[in-house]
């Protein structure tokens, strides 16, 4: 898998509205904070892969060029990225092969998106839907994942209150994270299945927010990681499967692109029991039913069982094995930035820099993103020790 | 600091013109025409997509006009959701829903919406429903006004 490559820097934005912020001027803000982190400056990077999901969130085609030099792209090779909600995921892959081929060695990834500058982010969405056979039923992401939920309790038995208490732990994760955007002190079981129905049988609470946000990783190989950081986060793997969009015989609750990418990965990491070997693992829960549908993927336990590990309190803060330390996207969601969160949530935790979200003892975790038509998903698997 | 406006309002409109190809073009020229809905049996697994494709996704097979065959007009639904929120460039006027119909002949799934007020409260995995087709039909999938119980 050629050269060994770490994380060596770490920055990301406030999840919230940045009014005061251009898209440029927030993914400078990102890119700074990781480079700081690396010990370096702008002009120290050598190459930068560039990521944003669809422009009709922003209005601007191609925002990488509008963006490029605010991020020190002056003079350097940049790369654009796009593979929807997931392209913060398939940024920070792309940026780990630029190194790990020994095509450059110190790789800027960074991805964001400024949802608040669309009036309807998700008419945004809708966009991204077949204009000839799509388009006419696009109700955002929300109808599509509405579909697969609904698919999920009728195939398995998963309930309301389940969704609920997945709202519940992320949300009360949320308040240790201060990157996250919601917020809310007491969230509770009682506000979570009160809130309004928007789409059966997602409600509001079972949704995550809109937010701005920018998220930036440092990526460099073996020899230099040491003078970068004392705490690298080792690559194990890296991997991206795109699953068919209405293939026949889908079944849009059993994500068996996730699944492959999921035994891909663990092969390559050398886990063969992913839920006792994982220390931590952050999936991209733009929805509360995704959250255990995601378990089932990553092979966490079997298809329907996702419930389990919800009623039985597995995957809580003080659980054997925590997802979502950080609230997860149900808790901030620029959708460009929140799949390489994920990834820099989980290598933060193996470099035991997570702050109050820190899982204790943490050497192995998990990144997840999906994104397109519940259709390409990503993982990232970091360790505390050098492979 | 001051209260002025940090932002600029504007909006972007541009028409286009999609193309929709051969076969899925024949498709909506039929369901306009004959009033029948097809799919693409795909020539290499046999399995039946519609709405059509130009190529099987899953064995990478070319999928020509002589591999449209009838599907429907009457299948089974197989998801759903009700939409109750007023958002989202909406197809109708909430309350209505949106479900996945596996069509009687084809191995896919269709999305479409259900508009009538009984078969939106009834609505649930398993439930066979019928797909009504538009008088006033103009070659889009709208030709299909929406699919109602099937009695």
């Amino acid at each position: 898998m050629g050269r060994k490559v770490a994380v060596v820097g770490i920055g990301q934005t406030e999840n919230k509205s940045h009014w005061d912020l251009t898209l440029p001027a927030l993914y400078r803000l990102a890119a700074k904070r990781a480079v700081a982190d690396a010990r370096l400056d702008l002009g120290k990077i050598d190459a930068i892969v560039f990521g944003n999901s669809p422009e009709y969130f922003e209005g601007v085609n191609a925002p990488e060029k509008w963006c490029a030099e605010a991020i020190g792209g002056y003079g350097k090779p940049v790369f654009r990225v796009h593979t929807g909600g997931t392209v913060g995921g398939s940024t920070a892959i792309a940026a780990y092969y630029l190194v790990a081929s020994g095509a450059f060695d110190r790789v800027l990834a960074i991805s964001g998106n400024k949802l608040g500058d669309c009036a309807h982010a998700q008419l945004g969405l809708s966009t991204c839907y077949d204009p000839i056979l799509g388009r006419s039923f696009a109700a955002g992401a929300i109808g599509a994942v509405a579909i697969q939920s609904s698919g999920y309790m009728a195939a398995y038995g998963v309930t309301e209150e389940h969704a609920a208490k997945v709202a519940v732990k992320n949300r009360t994760n949320a308040l240790r994270n201060p990157y996250a955007h919601i917020r809310i002190p007491g969230y509770s079981m009682e506000i979570a299945m009160k809130s309004p129905m928007l789409s059966s049988p997602l409600k509001l609470s079972d949704c995550c927010p809109q937010s701005d946000s920018a998220c930036a990783m440092v990526f460099a190989p073996e020899e230099m990681a040491k003078d970068l950081t004392d705490t690298p986060a080792w690559v194990l793997a890296a991997v991206g499967v795109n699953e068919g969009v209405n293939y026949a015989g889908r079944r849009w609750y059993q994500p068996i692109g996730l699944r492959k990418a999921a035994e891909l990965a663990y092969e390559r990491a050398g886990i063969r029991d992913p839920r006792r070997e994982l220390s931590v693992i952050e999936v991209y829960d733009a929805f509360t039913y995704q959250e255990m549908i995601w378990y089932e993927g990553l092979g966490l336990c079997d298809w329907g069982e996702g419930k389990r590990l919800i009623d039985e309190g597995t995957t809580r803060m003080d659980g054997p094995l925590p997802v979502n330390p950080s609230g997860g996207v149900l808790c901030a969601n620029s959708i460009g930035a929140s799949a390489m969160i994920r990834k820099a949530e989980a290598a933060l935790q193996v470099q035991g820099k997570a702050g109050e979200r820190q899982v204790p003892g943490a050497r192995l975790s998990l990144g997840h993103g999906w994104g397109g038509a519940i259709q390409f998903h990503t993982i990232m698997i970091f360790s505390k020790e050098k492979p | 600091m001051t209260d002025e406006p940090r932002v600029l309002a504007g909006e972007i409109r541009i028409p286009y013109k999609w193309t929709a190809g051969n076969v899925i073009g024949t498709f909506l020229a039929t369901l306009r025409d004959e009033k029948k809905i097809l799919g693409a049996r795909c020539p290499e697994c046999g399995k039946v997509w519609s709405p059509p494709l130009d190529a099987c996704p899953v064995c990478h097979a070319d999928i020509a006009l002589a591999d449209l065959v009838p599907v429907g007009p009457a299948g089974r639904v197989t998801s759903f959701t009700r939409i109750e929120a007023e958002v989202w460039g909406r197809p109708a006027d909430p309350p209505y829903a949106l479900a996945a119909v596996r069509l009687d002949g084809s191995d896919t799934d269709l999305i479409h919406l259900v508009l009538e007020p009984g078969t939106i409260e009834k609505l649930a995995a398993g439930m066979r429903v019928r797909a009504r087709i538009s008088q006033a039909r103009k070659g889009t999938l709208l030709d299909i006004l929406y699919f109602h119980e099937e009695t």
